[in-house]
């Protein structure tokens, strides 16, 4: 969200002028707050019908309306974004009209925030600002980066404001990261790299049957289906194993994957506040802001966030993820796709061609999806573009026979059985397996 | 061209039907929607921006009454001129069609049936292929101009404001019983 609020405050009607980051980062912080508040108003996905004619996007129609305050209390203290030109501290002007609430203004999937955060961005940059605000272990900062630094720790590593939309920690789940981590977890079935060998997998507890343990083998099985469909789809002679129909099961199942964490309106209100946290750190990162400028880890105006991250990491003792070059694109690809697929935007055969197709005059979805494939295979090391081993089951490793389709979708891991004590026990202390 | 025409014929290339081809529009008008502008984007997507308005239109029904009723038809605005753009269609939230295709017109209120919340307008090349999609800014009334969203409607709007006045002096012409 705040990497499109830099591109309002360029252009707020086209948003086609180069992004104002250093305008963003001068906002006060409780304009930033109220900013999100309206922007989650307005609904987001919900409200913007360009795909999809029958899916509920975030699972209940009425959970944007449900968890926002009323009208009036929503616009009692608005946020008074408006138009800034570059080097500007940004005013207040109250009443309606405030950049990006005129309509609706979608917000990313929940796997931009997991992946964004794989880079291990949040672990870099918050050990940046604790660095800051205790001591002179860095350089000292400019003003511009102590007024960046003092909105991430206001905005990111406190309480927010009570009964504010970005409030996912209570003493209930009192570990933001946890809090994350269990959303990503139900999600896709898998966490960040990150985590270290004595971690207690306490984003894990309590989750019982509600987590998508099939999602990351469906997704490799569908990236292996597209990927037979781009090699075969200018076959003019012999056979074409490609097969639209199951492309199109298979979107459809990870379509009601996803959809069944999100019913009545689960982990809406989570999906905001992480992809709105890792978009404000991912903008710190897109160019060469004045933390980075402070921090020497420029790499110039066509340079990639990964190597500022890497540089920024290494100032502070760190290790930014190898991957995060991949990571950082694949987020932004992978969160249009899975709207779309959501949205049911592939379930129809004929619709599931355009994920491969490529007619002349071009086909942004197969352009992005190539691009999703190259960037998978080269993050995770998962061999996609090999048809051999791509077969999942049995015949991984066999010369023949080599079946295009698997017999049955990949099932996916299956949970382990809890030890020792029951997972969910309902507020009585452990219970003993017999 | 029908929508169930196919776009190109050469026999080298995959065959992409209409419906196909709107697909892979709205797909890009999506990423331009959740502002995937610039590197390793292009700088420009199949959005239009800035979004249309719907103007509407409830007239003199009292409020107790109106509900959806709409006492002249909705008037659709471009703030700019699209390039190649020679045609616009309605869609409803379901994805359905909606009235009939209309005369691009930037600057010009284009009268067109609601397609209700949820709808969005498609625009077409001379060939009839969708190459654009917006979602409209639904507005009741004549919007006064406030906000900086409307600046770029300012003068279009200024003049649908006195059409609509017009209309309005004319039909309360035409019901005063002449003296």
């Amino acid at each position: 969200m705040f990497r499109t609020l830099a591109l309002l405050y360029a252009d707020p009607i086209t948003m086609a002028k180069p992004p104002q980051p250093e305008t963003v980062f001068a906002t006060h912080p409780l304009q930033l707050s109220r900013w999100l508040e309206q922007v989650f108003a307005e609904g987001g996905i919900s409200n913007v019908p360009l795909l999809g004619a029958t899916a509920v996007p975030l699972g209940a129609t009425d959970v944007v309306r449900r968890l926002s305050p009323p009208a009036d209390l929503l616009t009692d203290l608005t946020s008074g974004l408006r138009r800034t030109p570059p080097g500007v501290i940004p005013g207040y002007i109250p009443g309606p009209g405030a950049l990006g609430t005129t309509a609706a203004l979608p917000w990313d999937h929940l796997v931009y925030a997991y992946l964004v955060e794989s880079t291990g961005v949040i672990d870099v940059l918050g050990e940046v600002v604790r660095r800051f605000m205790v001591g002179e272990t860095l350089e000292a900062p400019s003003v511009q980066t102590l007024e960046w630094a003092r909105a991430t720790e206001e905005l990111f590593f406190r309480d927010p404001p009570l009964f504010h939309i970005l409030g996912t920690t209570s003493m209930l789940r009192p570990r933001a990261q946890d809090n994350r981590w269990n959303a990503y977890y139900r999600m896709f079935g898998c966490t960040p790299p990150q985590t270290r060998p004595g971690d207690v997998a306490a984003w894990k507890r309590d989750v019982g049957a509600g987590a998508n343990l099939r999602f990351i083998e469906l997704w490799h099985e569908l990236l292996r289906q597209v990927w037979m469909g781009i090699q075969n789809a200018r076959n003019a002679v012999g056979a074409n194993p490609t097969d639209p129909s199951y492309l199109a099961y298979l979107c459809q199942t990870i379509g009601e994957l996803l959809r069944l964490r999100r019913r009545g309106g689960m982990l809406a209100r989570e999906e905001f506040a992480y992809v709105c946290m890792l978009s404000w750190f991912h903008l710190t990162l897109e160019s060469d802001t004045p933390v980075v400028l402070d921090l020497r880890a420029t790499a110039s105006a066509l340079g990639n966030p990964a190597d500022r991250l890497a540089s920024i990491a290494s100032r502070v003792g760190m290790r930014a993820a190898p991957q995060s070059r991949e990571l950082f694109e694949l987020a932004d690809r992978m969160s249009v796709f899975l709207w779309a697929l959501e949205l049911d935007a592939f379930t129809d055969p004929v619709n599931a061609q355009m994920l491969f197709a490529q007619p002349v005059g071009g086909n942004p979805i197969a352009d992005d999806m190539i691009r999703i494939i190259d960037l998978w295979q080269s993050a995770t090391g998962e061999r996609l573009k090999d048809t051999l081993v791509a077969v999942a089951g049995a015949t991984t490793g066999r010369s023949l026979p080599v079946t295009p389709q698997p017999t049955r979708l990949p099932a996916g891991t299956v949970p382990p059985r809890p030890t020792g004590a029951l997972a969910a026990h309902n507020g009585h202390a452990p219970v003993p397996r017999p | 061209m029908p929508d169930d025409d196919h776009l190109q014929v050469n026999i080298f290339q995959p065959r992409v039907s209409a419906e196909q081809h709107r697909l892979g529009v709205r797909y890009d008008a999506l990423r331009g929607a959740l502002g995937k502008f610039g590197r390793p984007f292009r700088s420009s997507s199949a959005l239009i921006l800035p979004a249309p308005l719907l103007l509407l239109d409830r007239g003199d029904v009292p409020e107790s009454r109106r509900g959806d009723y709409l006492s002249r038809p909705a008037r659709l605005v471009f703030a700019r001129n699209i390039t190649r753009a020679h045609s616009v269609t309605l869609w409803d939230a379901q994805r359905r069609p909606v009235g009939d295709v209309y005369d691009f017109a930037a600057h010009t209120p284009i009268a067109v049936p609601d397609p209700g919340v949820g709808g969005s307008v498609e625009v077409r090349d001379r060939h009839g292929v969708t190459f654009m999609v917006g979602v409209p800014v639904r507005m009741f009334g004549t919007p006064g101009g406030a906000g900086p969203y409307l600046e770029a409607y300012e003068e279009v709007l200024l003049e649908v404001h006195e059409e609509v006045r017009a209309e309005a002096r004319e039909e309360s012409g035409a019901e005063t019983p002449k003296e």
